[in-house]
């Protein structure tokens, strides 16, 4: 190269900006470079990390009660399984009584979960036949919005009134009710109430439902005339909470919990908590016999699946889970191993494992063998 | 050997090919007489040999204004025996001959001659019939014979238009001399040299000779006439055998059609181009000729039709659709052209005679403001791609799928469309501002109201303007020429733009139109002009001029300026604009911007076609899971099954799992990356941006960066395996530069100025040269020696000196230089004023100048006064005198050219102007201004031009003084006044050694074809006969000059050559000779290993016997019709014997800075590098050396054949050689299948070292054939050398070679070139680049990279390359990687779904996900991820193995990427699902996690 033109480099060298430097792709950088030796340290490090998070999360996760009953095919006081009576529809309603001991006291904020196994609520067009549009209350004021397309066919009855709310997922809401009863040692049972908001997402409750404005007088004729429950439910939507209005109708807990669709086809939803107020103890529901009373509505049979009540304690990490717990540890060990493979091996192999060294290894070349800097000049 | 050969000098100076245009296809041969009569009516001027003359003769037309030399004559054409007089003489004297009574008088007494005319007529017709059908009658066939020895002097006649040639052969056949040639004397005849190409031979007697010896093929013999009987039938024969010899002209191989008369007729539609290889019509014919006779000579002499043609085959489908009947119907294919100025301006377009064609605008951008968005939508469309994600939009408008938001699903696919649209408008708009450029460009053109010139911007030219233009002007419409400052009617174009050879081409004015009107006065002109419709061949043209008195004239390419050549040689020139804008040559052979794809970018898209295969397995798989998963439940009712009525059809199950299946396409579409290609675009431009952005590949010399015109092909940089390189302007600058001379066996040496790099590129300079002092004194002292002791030579020391005076000059005449005494000047200024300074004014300006140069010596360069001063003085124009000052500067030209001593007066008045026409580097374009707001007309004295004049006068001018003065002692300094004469050599070579001879003052002042005037120190100036030149051809390698010494009258014979060719033919009489010569030897070997081009000069004196004896062999040899060509070089090597040495010279071909290295390091780095050069093969040989392509442990393998089969068997031969010597080494050593790998380990040939190979383009024409099937077996043979030389390929041939290397190898190659003989090479390459040097920007504009240097290709390369392609490879298969890991995730979910595809997802997530949430970090890898940094990748070239040999992105590294991918994907699925399993999470929740644990992988 000339002289002058080395001169204007060194020159423009000289005032280099650091946007300067990015144009002429001179950054510093820094590349880790993998070899044995740099990897197995960081490999060990994160096997001790994870094992013991493994080992922590499994332990707890053990130590939490939980309680599940399968009453599928429980039967009823006259011997009859319920689920065929269900599954006859005739509307006639099943009934019948899950008894369990509680052998060590229940700690913290307890749940109960109504699981239900083979159930695809994740299934496309099932994920999809709703309205979230309806869900918001935007039903229309003096006509009524038709709903989507997406909810057919629940989404106009076959009398020309729109179902509401609309859609596959609503329309398959799990209607199971559940009382519990405690025993006490008198043989008198009482009543466990159970607390039935709080179970939906705060975002959901506030976001995505809405009862309708216009129509909010529940015995509204004119609101009738156009609507009408879901075809598989026995009860209006206003009958879902008598109690608390403002856990009615379309801002139901339940019916959110449900209209979340679950990812897998066997899942759990919150149902209730338990209110330990009724319980009279300090915080903890006590050992002893108790039963719940199950009206059984809810069909699973055409597809197989199950249905599993679920009384559980809680953890920081949710419920019991003893499947993560095992993955941490048996990730950590593995990589523990791993670790440990590679430091043997770079023991053993004393070269310098660096890009230089590579390279000349690869093209023979005695050139720079330094690990790279990023200022190249 | 032929002697075209011979004549190589006068090729380079008169290229120009026969045409002859047809007339009309079946006109009866009545009309031809009759049109032939019309035509006698025309001013005759005849020349012909002349008995025993050797002067020039001049005859002046009837018009007065026609001065025709005997052709360029060279001088044998003086030994015409006296009985050839007879034959000849009519048109001796000038009369206004009727022309068929000279053809009568020619038939009676020439018929060989004649035929053998009429059959080169015939040959140069492109289509043949046409013309074969006007002369089946012998009586025609010598008559049109002799109207072509007429035009010799000049004429054209009747249909018949004149065969120009480009050989320069004189011919006396039968007792008649025809004689004209277009030796350098081409200001004569040049162009229109006839003659017969007598390569006649006892047993071929029937072959005749085609037209283009000189365009690098092989001529073809054809069939010619029969020498022994002269019989007119047999001529008749050869006629009609005619029109199958164009092929010939190409570097390929022409064969004779089959026996008898069989014409091969051509549709004349049919272009007349090269073809390539595989044209079809070649097949038909049947025999080879077993001999070839090789012609091809000089680089510039090649000859391609257009260099355009590769790319210009195909019509676009629409065109043939919407023109097919159109073009079929317009059968007599004619515009009429009517001079603007005789039509009123009021007339509206459609009246307008010319009102229908095209302006002088033009566009080359693809798209219109209005036509963009369809155009480009439907461009994009034609990517697989694309298609495929606008079906998968159209896709999700079905309702039954619609898996998502279908408004959302068209986000990504707008978004890329749109990132690409804008990336083509960006691009688009670079065409359109260059056209803008170009269009707003100015001109001067008659404004008939005004009745002036005025400038008007080109694309405001219409057909039908008369325009003026000026030397070094661009050509700014298809023009045709009716008036020249040459008295003869000539100009000069230089057609480097158009087909890159970078001589100068004559163009004339309309035949009959000097002697019709003495002066062309626009306003009288009202002619109609005929003209064929415009079409892509440059060198056909053809039409007729009208005259108002219904005279018709043809008009011929002879007489069309084309656009984009430069006009050269001629101070203006006058025309008639014939073709506008698109309609131009030169734009119909511009093909639009290709579109390139990269190895990586066919790799990829192999790629994504397997993408689609997985695809399309998972789609297929997930509908029969759903199938199945559908059969588990036979019952209604299920919940989460919607139910329509009748689900339980097998139709509706069937349309279900179809429905899955198109559901599972558009959810799993993510496997084929849609952003991958916005992102590769974005990453390409980012690339492109830190390539150009780059301040190592900054040339701070011409102030140029790199260039990058390709935007989308920067990885392929990194992945070359083939370099294939021009040489001249490439690899040296192409500027020979004098640098030792051994006289007397004493060597002297010329060191460079300390400061030469600083204006190493600047052309027009002074050669850089320092004269060496002692030789300077020596020769000095011989002066003094003169003046003391009046001329006699013989006493003291001054036989050293003599010896110096020989040498010098020899260099200064032996050779074939034309001197051009003063630049071109136009009087006219930009504006169409003419400037006539009187008298006085030159001289007041004269004293100016000599101050100013006094000034600018002295360093002071601001003089204001003399500026404005002389300015103003120069502004000084008279409009009355405009016509009178016209024709007496054409008077002063005469007188420029013929005195000896110039008047001061003149140059004086030249020099400066000479200035304000040279600035190219300011105005590329145009030496006219174009913008006419910033030049006021009232205020000359403040125009900006005047400034460049100023600063260019100072700057240039000084530099060139300095030079002179401080190489020259003070009493012979050349007067700083007296303007170096302007040298027009054929080779560089030969304008050093003219130049050196110059800076010692033995100075060429004058050359003629009889004669030449050199200056000598002491001596003034001595006048030269010329009685013979005998050229160089490469057998002789040599080339002499026979003179008569106007003092002594001796006969001397200078001669000059290799030093094989004169050592051997030296006089060897005494010790003393032999001594000197074996010194001599010895520095002329040293001079060689500097890498220095070695002449030798010799001498001989004859006597007068000697000579007289000597002229009778050569009388009979050149009038030997079987046996011309070796009884005249038998002549010429029996003249060139007993010679004394006189001395020898070493010229450097200068390499450009940093080549060796730069070969070396590219070599090093595994790459294969050819040199393709038009020069011949001693030089290139010499070149590769000094450049390190060759080195001196290699075995050089040449190819040197003659014949097909000897082309073969040599190919063969060494390849045997070759695969012996590997299984030999094969037993020891295992590695041989990475043959081309790495050549230079296993290819240990004959010895064990490296090979290179050298090709002549001969044998590549051989190996080019496609019926020869050499070139497989020539491309295994050089798989086997580590370095290629093909010497005197052609442009196309360079491109075949490059085509079949990528084509037939599978390599990916670079070709890198400078002219615009390298245009076709450079777009046939995988990479195309372009230095940015002198020679036109042809190259550049055809290249995907312009750079400026060689240099700056091994960073290019090296690093850029490596790092884009790295980026690139990486890139993409991470794109791959983690879009077939996000489809897998997906995948694995509807074994949880019920194959019911629904994704855990949000669709919003799913959309963007590519787009947004992982395009960054791969864009980033594109970028600027560096894996090694840049000095470590210059340090070790072999590291750009990785990307030649694809190593970072190989065939399976996309399926180990899958593989990764599904692993990756199995272990974030099935962990979250296994830590959800069994829990409430909700659908969104789950996918979220898998998104986010994804992108923590996947960016991790």
């Amino acid at each position: 190269m000339s002289s002058i033109s080395s001169a204007t480099n060194q020159k423009l060298k000289k005032k280099k900006t650091g946007w300067e430097r990015l144009k002429q792709q001179e950054l510093a950088a820094w590349q880790p470079i993998f070899s044995p030796r740099g990897i197995s340290p960081l490999f060990l490090v994160f096997g001790v990390l994870l094992i013991p998070l493994g080992v922590l999360i499994f332990t707890m996760s053990k130590n939490i009660q939980e309680l599940k009953f399968d009453y599928t095919d429980c039967l009823n006081s006259n011997g009859d399984k319920c689920s065929d009576i269900v599954q006859k529809m005739t509307g006639e309603s099943c009934s019948c009584i899950i008894n369990f001991q509680l052998e060590e006291p229940m700690k913290g904020k307890i749940r109960l979960y109504y699981a239900l196994s083979n159930f695809y609520q994740n299934h496309r067009e099932y994920v999809a036949s709703r309205d979230d549009d309806q869900l918001l209350g935007k039903i229309g004021t003096s006509t009524p919005i038709s709903p989507s397309s997406d909810c057919d066919p629940f989404g106009i009855a076959p009398n020309g009134k729109i179902y509401f709310p609309c859609g596959a997922i609503a329309n398959s809401m799990f209607n199971d009710t559940y009382t519990m009863f405690r025993h006490l040692n008198d043989g008198s049972k009482t009543e466990v109430r159970m607390i039935r908001t709080g179970i939906a997402w705060e975002s959901d409750k506030k976001h995505k439902f809405k009862n309708p404005d216009l129509f909010l007088d529940i015995n509204n004729t004119k609101f009738w005339d156009k609507f009408v429950q879901p075809r598989d439910w026995g009860k209006s939507l206003w009958d879902l909470d008598k109690v608390d209005a403002n856990n009615n109708g379309l801002q139901n807990e339940d019916l959110i919990v449900w209209m979340r669709v679950s990812a897998l086809p066997n899942f759990r939803k919150l149902h209730r908590f338990i209110d330990m107020a009724s319980l009279g103890s300090n915080g903890e529901m006590p050992k002893g016999s108790y039963s719940f009373e199950i009206q059984y509505n809810y069909e699973v049979a055409s597809f197989e699946g199950t249905k599993t009540l679920i009384l559980t304690e809680q953890a920081f990490f949710g419920g019991r889970n003893v499947i993560l717990g095992i993955i941490l540890m048996s990730v950590g060990s593995f990589v523990l191993l791993l670790g440990l493979i590679l430091l043997l091996l770079s023991f053993k192999r004393r070269t310098t494992w660096s890009r230089g060294s590579k390279i000349s290894r690869d093209y023979g070349t005695q050139g720079t063998t330094t690990v790279r800097r990023s200022k190249i000049a | 050997m032929s002697t075209t050969k011979d004549h190589s000098a006068a090729v380079e100076q008169c290229t120009t090919t026969t045409y002859v245009f047809p007339p009309p296809q079946d006109l009866p041969l009545s009309d031809i007489d009759a049109e032939l009569q019309v035509s006698t009516r025309l001013p005759v001027t005849a020349v012909a040999g002349m008995p025993g003359s050797s002067s020039q003769r001049k005859m002046s037309g009837s018009g007065g204004s026609v001065t025709v030399g005997s052709g360029a004559s060279p001088t044998r054409h003086s030994t015409t025996t006296g009985g050839v007089g007879r034959a000849v003489s009519p048109p001796l004297r000038p009369r206004k001959a009727s022309l068929l009574k000279t053809s009568s008088v020619g038939l009676g007494t020439s018929t060989f001659g004649t035929e053998g005319e009429k059959h080169r007529t015939q040959s140069g017709v492109g289509g043949g019939q046409d013309y074969s059908a006007t002369t089946t009658t012998p009586s025609t066939a010598s008559s049109l014979s002799n109207i072509k020895d007429a035009s010799c002097s000049g004429h054209r006649v009747g249909q018949v238009s004149i065969v120009p040639n480009t050989t320069t052969t004189t011919k006396s056949v039968g007792g008649v001399v025809i004689n004209s040639s277009a030796g350098t004397s081409c200001g004569g005849t040049v162009g229109v040299g006839t003659g017969v190409q007598p390569k006649i031979r006892p047993k071929s007697a029937l072959k005749g000779h085609i037209r283009s010896a000189s365009h690098g093929g092989v001529i073809q013999p054809g069939r010619g006439f029969d020498m022994a009987t002269g019989d007119a039938v047999v001529t008749k024969a050869s006629v009609l055998n005619k029109g199958h010899t164009r092929a010939a002209s190409h570097g390929q191989i022409a064969e004779d059609p089959p026996q008898g008369l069989k014409s091969h007729n051509r549709a004349p539609s049919k272009t007349d181009f090269i073809l390539p290889p595989g044209h079809k019509e070649r097949l038909n014919s049947t025999t080879m000729p077993k001999e070839m006779h090789w012609r091809g000579h000089s680089r510039n002499a090649s000859r391609s039709e257009s260099i355009y043609t590769l790319r210009q085959q195909k019509i676009p489908m629409m065109n043939k659709i919407l023109f097919w009947k159109r073009t079929e119907v317009e059968n007599p294919r004619v515009r009429i052209v009517v001079p603007n100025h005789t039509v009123p301006d009021t007339l509206p377009d459609g009246v307008h005679p010319n009102g229908n064609y095209p302006n002088n605008r033009i566009r080359t951008t693809k798209y219109t403001i209005i036509s963009f968005l369809p155009k480009n939508l439907f461009e994009q469309f034609h990517r697989f791609a694309n298609l495929y994600f606008i079906s998968i939009v159209l896709l999700n408008w079905i309702p039954s799928i619609s898996a998502f938001g279908k408004e959302i699903a068209m986000l990504p696919v707008m978004f890329v469309l749109g990132v690409t649209a804008i990336k083509d408008l960006f691009e688009d708009r670079r065409r359109y501002n260059s056209d803008k450029r170009i269009n707003n460009s100015t001109c001067r053109v008659w404004h008939r109201h005004e009745n002036r010139w005025e400038s008007v911007k080109w694309k405001d030219i219409r057909v039908g303007d008369v325009v003026h233009l000026s030397c070094n002007e661009v050509i700014p419409a298809d023009i045709l020429v009716l008036k020249t400052s040459d008295p003869n009617g000539l100009c000069y174009i230089e057609t480097m733009n158009l087909d890159g050879e970078s001589n100068l081409k004559p163009r004339e004015v309309v035949r009959g139109f000097t002697n019709k009107h003495a002066a062309f006065d626009v306003n009288k002109f009202n002619s109609k002009v005929e003209v064929g419709l415009p079409t892509t061949k440059i060198y056909h043209f053809n039409g007729k001029m009208i005259h108002p008195d219904t005279q018709q004239v043809p008009v011929t390419k002879e007489n069309l300026l084309l656009r984009d050549c430069c006009l050269k040689n001629t101070d203006y020139v006058e025309g008639l604009v014939v073709y506008a804008g698109r309609d131009t040559k030169a734009m119909l052979n511009n093909g639009g911007p290709r579109h390139k794809r990269t190895g990586l970018e066919k790799l990829m898209n192999l790629e994504v076609v397997w993408c689609v295969v997985i695809l399309a397995v998972l789609c297929i798989v997930g509908a029969t899971g759903s199938a199945l998963w559908l059969s588990t439940f036979d019952e209604l009712g299920v919940p989460f099954i919607i139910e329509t009525e009748d689900t339980k059809e097998p139709g509706v199950v069937w349309t279900k799992i179809f429905t899955n299946f198109l559901t599972f396409i558009i959810i799993l579409q993510v496997m084929i990356p849609l952003s991958l290609y916005v992102t590769i675009e974005l990453t390409k431009l980012m690339q492109i941006y830190h390539i150009q952005n780059d301040i190592e590949l900054f040339d701070p010399e011409t102030n140029k960066r790199i260039e990058c015109r390709a935007m989308n092909i920067p990885e392929d940089l990194g992945q070359i395996q083939y370099i294939f390189s021009d040489k001249t302007g490439t690899l040296t600058e192409n500027k020979m530069i004098f640098r030792r001379c051994a006289i007397g066996a004493i060597d002297y040496n010329h060191t460079e100025m300390p400061d030469e790099s600083s204006f190493r590129d600047r052309p027009n300079l002074f050669p850089s040269l320092k004269v060496n002092p002692t030789l300077y004194e020596l020769f000095g002292q011989w002066n003094i020696q003169i003046s003391v002791e009046s001329g006699n030579l013989q006493e003291g020391y001054s036989e050293k000196a003599e010896k110096i005076r020989e040498f010098f000059l020899i260099l200064a005449i032996c050779n074939t230089v034309v001197v051009a005494k003063h630049p071109h000047v136009d009087k006219m200024n930009d504006h169409g004023d003419v400037e006539e300074p009187d008298g006085e004014v030159a001289a007041h300006r004269l004293s100016v100048i000599r101050e100013s140069m006094d000034s600018s010596l002295a360093g002071s360069i601001n003089n204001t006064s003399f500026t404005s001063q002389s300015f103003t003085d120069f502004q000084s124009s008279n409009p009355e005198s405009r016509q009178d000052s016209l024709r007496s500067d054409s008077l002063q030209t005469n007188i420029c050219t013929n005195d000896l001593v110039i008047p001061n007066q003149v140059q004086g008045v030249r020099r400066p102007s000479r200035h304000l026409m040279l600035k190219p580097d300011t105005r590329p374009l145009s030496p006219i201004s174009s913008s006419n707001e910033t030049t006021p007309t009232e205020s000359p004295a403040q125009r900006p031009r005047f400034l460049t004049f100023q600063n260019v006068l100072s700057k240039k001018l000084s530099k060139t003084l300095l030079l002179n003065n401080s190489s020259a002692a003070p009493t012979n300094t050349p007067s700083p006044m007296e303007p170096k004469p302007i040298f027009e050599a054929e080779s560089p070579d030969e304008l050093a050694l003219v130049e050196a001879a110059y800076l010692y003052n033995c100075r060429l002042i004058k050359r003629s074809p009889q004669s030449l005037t050199v200056m000598m120190p002491g001596d003034g100036p001595v006048k030269y006969e010329i009685l013979h030149t005998f050229p160089f051809d490469s057998v002789r390698k040599r080339m002499s000059l026979v003179v008569r010494h106007p003092q002594t009258n001796q006969i001397i014979m200078y001669c000059k050559g290799a030093d094989t060719a004169i050592f051997s033919k030296l006089k060897r009489i005494d010790v003393i000779q032999t001594e000197l010569a074996n010194r001599t030897q010895t520095q002329i070997d040293n001079y060689a290993r500097e890498g220095l081009r070695t002449l030798v000069m010799a001498k001989r004196v004859l006597s007068e016997n000697e000579y007289r004896d000597w002229l009778i062999k050569f009388h009979q040899a050149e009038l030997d019709l079987n046996h011309r060509d070796e009884l005249l070089s038998e002549a010429y090597s029996a003249m060139e014997n007993n010679m004394e040495l006189v001395g020898a010279t070493g010229i450097e071909d200068r390499l450009q800075d940093r080549v060796p290295e730069t070969i070396e390091a590219l070599r090093n780095a595994g790459i294969v590098v050819w040199v393709l050069t038009g020069d011949k093969q001693e030089t290139a040989v010499n070149i590769a050396y000094s450049c390190k392509l060759f080195t001196s442990n290699m075995d050089i393998v040449i190819l040197n054949s003659r014949s097909k089969d000897q082309a073969e068997s040599s190919i063969l031969f060494y390849l045997n050689e070759i695969e012996k010597i590997r299984t030999g080494e094969n037993a020891s050593s295992e590695a041989s299948n990475s043959v081309h790998r790495r050549p230079s380990e296993l290819c240990s040939p004959l010895t064990n070292k490296e090979r290179a190979l050298v090709v002549d383009g001969k044998t590549l024409t051989y190996i080019l054939d496609h019926k020869t099937q050499l070139i497989t077996k020539f491309l295994s043979l050089t798989k086997h050398c580590s370095s290629v030389l093909c010497c005197r390929a052609t442009p196309l041939q360079k491109a075949f070679i490059v085509t079949s290397v990528k084509e037939q190898l599978g390599m990916r190659t670079l070709a890198i070139g400078d002219g615009a003989n390298d245009v076709s090479m450079i777009q046939r390459a995988d990479v195309g680049i372009g230095i940015s040097g002198k020679e036109g920007m042809q190259a550049v504009m055809a290249s995907d990279f312009a750079i400026s240097k060689f240099k700056y290709l091994e960073r290019l390369l090296l690093v850029h390359g490596h790092w884009c392609y790295d980026r690139l490879a990486r890139m993409i298969l991470y794109f791959f990687y983690k879009n077939a890991a996000f489809v897998f995730v997906i995948f694995w979910y509807q074994l949880l779904n019920g194959w019911s595809g629904s994704v855990m997802i949000d669709q919003m997530y799913l959309m963007v996900f590519n787009l947004f949430f992982t395009a960054l970090p791969p864009m980033a890898i594109g970028i600027y991820d560096q894996d090694c940094p840049a000095d470590l990748l210059l340090a070790c070239p072999k590291l750009y193995g990785q990307g030649r040999l694809q190593k970072v992105h190989q065939a399976h590294s996309f399926w180990l990427n899958m593989l990764d991918s599904l692993y990756q994907s199995v272990v974030i699925f099935f962990m979250s699902y296994g830590a959800y399993s069994g829990s409430d999470v909700g659908m969104f929740e789950f996918g979220t996690t898998i998104v986010v644990s994804c992108m923590f992988t996947m960016l991790g």
